[in-house]
Order: C-alpha cells, then structure tokens, then sequence
C-alpha cells in the first residue's frame, strides 16, 4: 500500500516537472532555451537578464556633457527630462559636493554660498535634474546640440589649448599588453594620451577645474593639450607623475587585440566540481574566511574590488601564497553600463595591475559588479587579457534576510556539477556558512575547483 | 516558524514542483502596507495622456487644473479654457464676495490677473524674465504671495491689493512658500535652503536643515512647520529650530505631501521612484508614522500635485500621462 502511494506521488510529481518546465519554457522564454533545467539556475540568469534589460533601456538616450568644452560625463534622456551626474559637474565647478544618505540629498557647498539638492540614486551614482541644476548652479548657457549637453559655467573661463583634429594620428596605446585607449594621439611627432584614461588606469586621481581650465592628476598640475574636448597630455610627462611601476607601454596602429570573443562562464562543465567565488572588499573580514577555507584545503576565486587592494596588500599576499585565485572586479564596483568604453577599461587595468603587483600573477577573469555587461565589455575585458564570469548560483547573502542557515540551505539546496557559486566577502554569516557547505558538499561528491580550472575544464570540452 | 523560514521552505518546495513564472525571495523591508481593503473609489476628472502640473479647488467646489501651460475650469462636466494667451507655470484661485480672482504666472515671469471684469489683465509685478515658480494666499486671503526661483534669481512677493502693487520681500530665491493661517507675519519658504520669517518677510532666518523640497503648515495645528525632504519630514518651530523628523522608509522618493484640512492625522503623499517609474499615492491616518499604498489607478503613476477639498472629503490628484482624477477615501467619512 505504502508503495503504491509512493508511486502514485511520484507520477504526480513527474507530470508536474513536465508541465511546469514546458510552461516555465513558454514564459522565460530564451534564457530556457540552454539547457538549464534547475528552476534557481533559470531565475538567477533571468534576474541578470532582466536587470541589463532594464539599464540599456534607461541608458539608451545619452548626452556626453561637456563642460566649458571638456567632457566631464555622460547624462541620460529619462522620459523627456534630461538627468545629469551631479558630482561631475559640482565638482569641477569647485562646489564641495557632500552625500547626506539619511536624507538622500546632496549639500553643496562653495564659500558662502550653500544648497541642498534632491537626487536621483541610479546605481550608486547620483543624477540630478539638468534645469534644477543649472538654476543652483547659475549656469551661465546650457544648450542641447545633437547628442552632446554644451555647458558654460560663465564669462570667465579661461581659454584652453585646444588642437585641431586634423593634426592628430591616431594610435591605441596599450599598458602590459591590455588596451588602455584607442584614441593615444599622436601630435607633432610626440605621443599624448587621454590624461583621466592614465591617470585611472593606475588607480590615481585626476581633476579638471572647469573655472580655471586646469587638469591635475594626483594633485599635480598637468601641461594639457585639449583635443575633441578631451585633455591630452605627453606620455613621458605623465609617468613623471603617476607610479607606473615597470608597466610597458606600446602603441599600435591597427588594433591587435584578437576578434574572436570568448563566450562569458555562467557555470563549468557537467562534472561534479563546484567553484565558490566571492565579490567585493578586501578587509579585516576576508583572513577568517581564509582561515575557514584553508582549514578545509579548498581554494576558491575571490573577484576583488580593486580600490581596497592597497590598504589590504598582506591580505592579497595571503590569498595568493594559499593557492586561491584572485580575480578582477572593477577599481570602483560601478555599473559598467553608466560609463565610457576607456572608464571600464581603466576600471579593469588599475585592478589588473594592482592585482599583478601583490599578488604576483596577473588576473584571467572578471565579474562584471551586478552582472552589468554587454557584449561590448566581453570584448573591453578580452583586450584586457580578461575573461568575463558570472555565476549559476547567488547565495543570496548580501539579502539582510538571510542568516548563515538559509544562506547553505540555499547553496546546497541548488548546488549542480560545475555549479559557480557567488558569495561575498566582510560578512560573518556568509563566514559561518561556508565551513557548512562544504561538508555537505563534499559528502555528496563534489571537488572544489578556482575558476581557472572550471575553464580549463570547460575548455577541454571545447566550450 | 519565523518568515524567513517559511520563505525558505516555499523555495524548496518550488525547486520541487518547478512553478512557472514565480519570483525569487524578496528582500525588502518597508512600513508600509499594501492593501485596497479600503476601498477607494476613483473618479477620473480629464485629460489622459496629459501631464497635469497643478490642481486646486475653490471653496464653493469649482476645479481648476494647470496643464500644458494652460488653465482649465471644470464646468459640469466639461473643461473649459481659462487661460491668459500666454503660457502659464503656476495660478492661485480665490473667491472674495462672490467674485473669483484668478492669479496666473507666466513662463516669463509675469502676474496676470482675472477678476470682475472678466478680462485678463497684466499687473505691475516685475520679477525676472523666468517662470512663475509659487502662487498662494496669506490668512483670510488679504495678502496674495509669489515666489520664483531661477538661474537669474527669484525672489517672494506680495501684494496686498489684489494685484495691483507689489512689494518685494527677500530676494532668496523661492521655489515654495507656506504661510501662517493666522498670523501672516510667519511665513517658509524653500529653494536652495529653508528659511523662516516672523516679521512678514522683513528679516529671514535660516533653519539649519536639509529638508528644502516643500514646507506645510496644518491650518489645524500651525504651530509647527513640516518641512518635506526626499525620504520624510522636519518638524520645525517657527524660531527655526528643529524639534523631530520622520523618516518614512517608502520605496521611493516624495514628489509631493499635503495634509487633510480637516483631520491633522491624514497625510496623502505623491512617491516616485526615478527612472524606475515606481511609485505612486500613499495615504497615512496617523499623521505619517505608518502608510498605505493606494492601490489601482495611480500604481508607479507620478503624481505632481494633491488638493484636498475644503471638507476633507476629497482628493484631486494631478498626475504625469494621467491626468487630473478625484480620491473619494469612502471608508475615512462614512
């Protein structure tokens, strides 16, 4: 008796996976159309889906805005308003911009005069109205022409140096042989590169004062060239000012990164190896969770924000010297879809760097923050020697619902041959967790592998 | 067993019977509810697939919306033009006597004025060549108060002829005013800061806070001024001084709060979530501590203005796309 209703129960429950996968197929639609065939696998790649959808569609109507004739950022078209990011722009108008997030708005303030202004958060970056903005700002002319937002902050300005067009060669330079720029000038036999596209590449600061038309880079005054609204400045000039280290600088004519785009990782191949990444911030927080993983002699793949790596060197040296992998994931943890193709390649090359420096090996692989990307950054990464991960599985833990329980049930739950799994660092549940989802892991045959060897083994299978 | 649990458990029992089309656990946390048990009833007034800036009703009932840079008066059922010829940011409706003044702004920045004799007429106001940001009234509606906050500059005025002089009070520049319901003397204003007067506009005083995207005065308890920012309230007295704040934790940013006349409990707020598109009306009867979205029509629609009639019976609300619709919250005065 006992038997048949077993049976019964499990005829039950085949039919409904047959239905509910062919009903799930008809309205997920084409992230189904691979072979997922875990429910959780299938809604973490239509969550990412989805959120792409969502930014290029909002990013879609773009202004590059230049300010008193320099580009400072790009503005975006929302349903006929036209927003801005704040900072930008305040910034090199030299209003100190102060983020007050109890509030959600942003103080400005410059000698006497003081404002409070209401902003849009649109992933992590404050935007602002443009016509509430030019009336604090007192914008002196603001003028809509084609796809660009022309601002004249006053009179005053000084006049910059600007060079024609027509006397430029252009060169992609490249750093350590990752693309930093296509657009390395070369201006009476001298080789200029963009200065902020330098200057970020190497995790430095740059500033450009609009009032008086100067570029500094790491507080420094540079001798800029102004080309196409971008400041230039010669190479050698540059390296008197930012450590390059023993970084080598070519320059090409002809781009020599390779065409073929290599598909981005969502998960290994279909054998019973499991690989735990984590994202974010180097910290005091990540030595326990080396010590936990390191007490179990599995190595993992941390994609590391590049920004906390010089605080937290002898942690990087750590995880290095302990077999774990460290990985690229941005110098700011910004969404890529809100900035130009040289922001995320500068994005990439100073985390590249500063990974290769303390680590001693040069990263092989990314994880867009978010999931932000598009074909477009797969290949920004390749040329960057880059090789774009997500993940089949999100442990959820960032979720202030979840404890260290829920976050192994989940990881367990949905665990599959060649799972990657997303975790992330500084947190303690996520700590406690892990130790947990190993044993019951392991117990169930799989091996823990980095993310290199996911793609190795993804590669011996030709994929 | 505690939610988090029991949402654990559905996901297993999802993974199981592979639901189609379900959501991931949601993680967030609001004080607010999400219920229609109060049975709104919506009555929309016109102009769909408009954007109608502001709505204000007079004392005997007569509505008058602001769109597309014109002015309409409902007649029956039908809207009728009751605009100057030229384009309008703001307007300001009295009935004196049995006789209705209209107070118009331009988008030029100048005052034009509709009374007795039917007739639009430009008064002496002289303001910047820039919109008209405010119009509204002093207690009794002796005194009619402009505020205009551009690029060039702006500034709060008044007049106590009904039009006809004006006297510049501050040249701060004035995107919102509040005045006392009593005493004229005290009046708010906010742009790029908030300030506060209690000598009629002769001397300003900055309130040290934030909070610079509207101020209100409840004609039932005007002691304290609620000056709005993004997510909530500042209470202030009319020294300046701030006494408490209440943050609402609303999924989204205000775009527009109002307060019943006739209930100092019942808040309406106009949310928006930008470029997301979510938002929406909430409605509070406890004087904002906790919330209830309004559910239907004005689901994720950004509302640009609220008018709560003389009896407190009713809610205008004036909408992007939407159009101008009237809240009957049938329950509240049953």
């Amino acid at each position: 008796m006992k038997k048949r209703t077993l049976l019964v129960l499990l005829v039950i429950m085949a039919l409904i996976i047959v239905v509910g996968g062919s009903l799930l197929y008809r309205r997920t639609g084409e992230i189904l159309s691979a072979t997922h065939f875990n429910w959780y696998e299938s809604n973490t790649l239509a969550e990412i889906e989805n959120a792409n959808k969502f930014a290029k569609e909002r990013l879609e109507k773009k202004y590059h805005i230049f300010l008193n004739k320099v580009l400072v950022d790009v503005g975006y078209d929302w349903d006929g308003d036209i927003y801005v990011p704040i900072r930008s722009i305040t910034e090199s108008l030299n209003w100190e911009t102060i983020w007050l997030p109890d509030l959600g708005v942003i103080q400005l303030v410059k000698g006497d005069d003081e404002a409070y202004v209401e902003i849009v958060n649109f992933f992590g970056k404050a935007y602002v109205d443009l016509d509430r903005l030019e009336n604090i700002l007192r914008l002196q002319e603001v003028h809509l022409h084609g796809g660009n937002i022309e601002i004249t902050s006053s009179d005053k300005v000084k006049a910059l140096n600007t060079v024609d067009l027509k006397s430029i060669k252009w060169q992609s330079c490249y750093v350590n042989d990752m693309k930093m720029t296509e657009k390395a000038a070369i201006y009476q036999d001298k080789y200029y590169v963009p200065v902020k596209t330098f200057a970020k590449s190497f995790g430095d600061t740059y500033r450009f004062d609009a009032e008086k038309g100067y570029v500094c880079v790491n507080y420094n005054l540079i001798n800029a060239i102004f080309i196409d609204g971008r400041a230039y400045a010669l190479l050698d000039e540059l390296r008197e000012l930012v450590d390059t280290g023993k970084a080598q600088f070519s320059f090409w004519e002809k781009d020599k990164s390779k065409t073929e785009i290599k598909p981005l990782i969502c998960k290994g191949p279909d054998q019973k190896v499991v690989a735990l990444t984590f994202d974010d911030y180097l910290g005091e927080k990540v030595n326990p969770l080396l010590d936990v993983l390191d007490s179990h002699n599995v190595k993992a793949t941390f994609f590391i924000v590049g920004n906390s790596i010089p605080k937290n060197k002898e942690v990087l040296k750590r995880l290095a010297n302990s077999g774990h992998e460290a990985a690229n994931h941005t110098w700011d943890h910004m969404n890529n879809h809100t900035l130009t193709d040289d922001e995320v390649r500068a994005q990439l090359i100073s985390t590249s760097l500063a990974i290769q420096q303390y680590s001693g090996k040069k990263p092989s692989f990314f994880r867009p923050p978010g999931a932000y990307y598009d074909q477009n950054m797969l290949k920004i990464a390749q040329e960057i020697g880059l090789r774009t991960v997500l993940w089949s599985i999100s442990s959820m833990d960032v979720s202030l619902e979840m404890d260290a329980q829920d976050i192994e049930e989940v990881v367990t739950r949905w665990a599959h041959p060649g799972a990657i799994v997303v975790m992330h660092t500084g947190q303690d549940k996520t700590i406690q967790a892990v130790s947990e989802v190993i044993k019951e892991l392991r117990d169930r045959g799989y091996e823990f592998v980095t993310i290199s060897e996911m793609a190795d083994l993804l590669e011996s299978e030709g994929k | 067993m505690s939610i988090k649990k029991h949402l654990i458990l559905l996901l297993l029992i999802m993974s199981v019977c592979y639901l189609p089309g379900c959501q991931a656990i949601s993680a967030q946390k609001t004080d607010y509810q999400e219920e229609d048990e109060l049975n709104w009833k919506w009555q929309y007034l016109g102009f769909k697939g408009n954007d109608v800036q502001n709505v204000q009703v007079t004392d005997q009932g007569v509505v008058y919306a602001l769109t597309e840079g014109k002015l309409y008066v409902l007649d029956g059922e039908e809207w009728k033009l009751n605009s100057p010829s030229r384009d309008i940011t703001a307007f300001y409706v009295q009935e004196k006597e049995n006789n209705t003044q209209i107070f118009a702004g331009s988008s030029a920045g100048e005052i034009l004025v509709k009374g007795k004799n039917k007739e639009w007429t430009e008064t002496s106001f002289q303001a910047f060549n820039e919109p008209i940001d405010i119009i509204t009234a002093g207690p009794e509606r002796k005194e009619i108060f402009v505020g205009q906050s551009s690029k060039e500059g702006g500034g709060l005025f008044k007049s106590g002829d009904e039009g006809q002089n004006w006297e510049r009070l501050t040249d701060i520049t004035v995107r919102g005013v509040a005045v006392h319901p009593q005493n004229p003397e005290i009046i708010y204003i906010v742009d790029r800061l908030t300030y506060c007067s209690d000598d009629g506009g002769k001397t300003w005083n900055k309130v040290d806070t934030p909070a610079n995207y509207g101020a209100l005065l409840h004609p039932l308890y005007p002691e304290a001024a609620y000056l709005v920012y993004p997510y909530g309230v500042v209470m202030a007295t009319h020294e300046g001084e701030i006494t408490s704040q209440l943050k609402f934790n609303l999924p989204g940013g205000i775009n527009r709060l109002e307060f019943n006349p006739r209930s100092i409990e019942e808040w309406a707020l106009g949310l928006w979530d930008y470029p997301s598109g979510t938002g929406g009306l909430y409605y509070s009867f406890n004087g904002g501590s906790h919330w209830v979205k309004v559910k239907g029509i004005m689901e994720n629609t950004k509302v640009n203005d609220l008018f709560f009639s003389q009896d407190g019976k009713k809610l205008y609300v004036a909408t992007d796309e939407k159009g101008l619709w009237l809240l009957n919250p049938k329950k509240l005065h049953e």
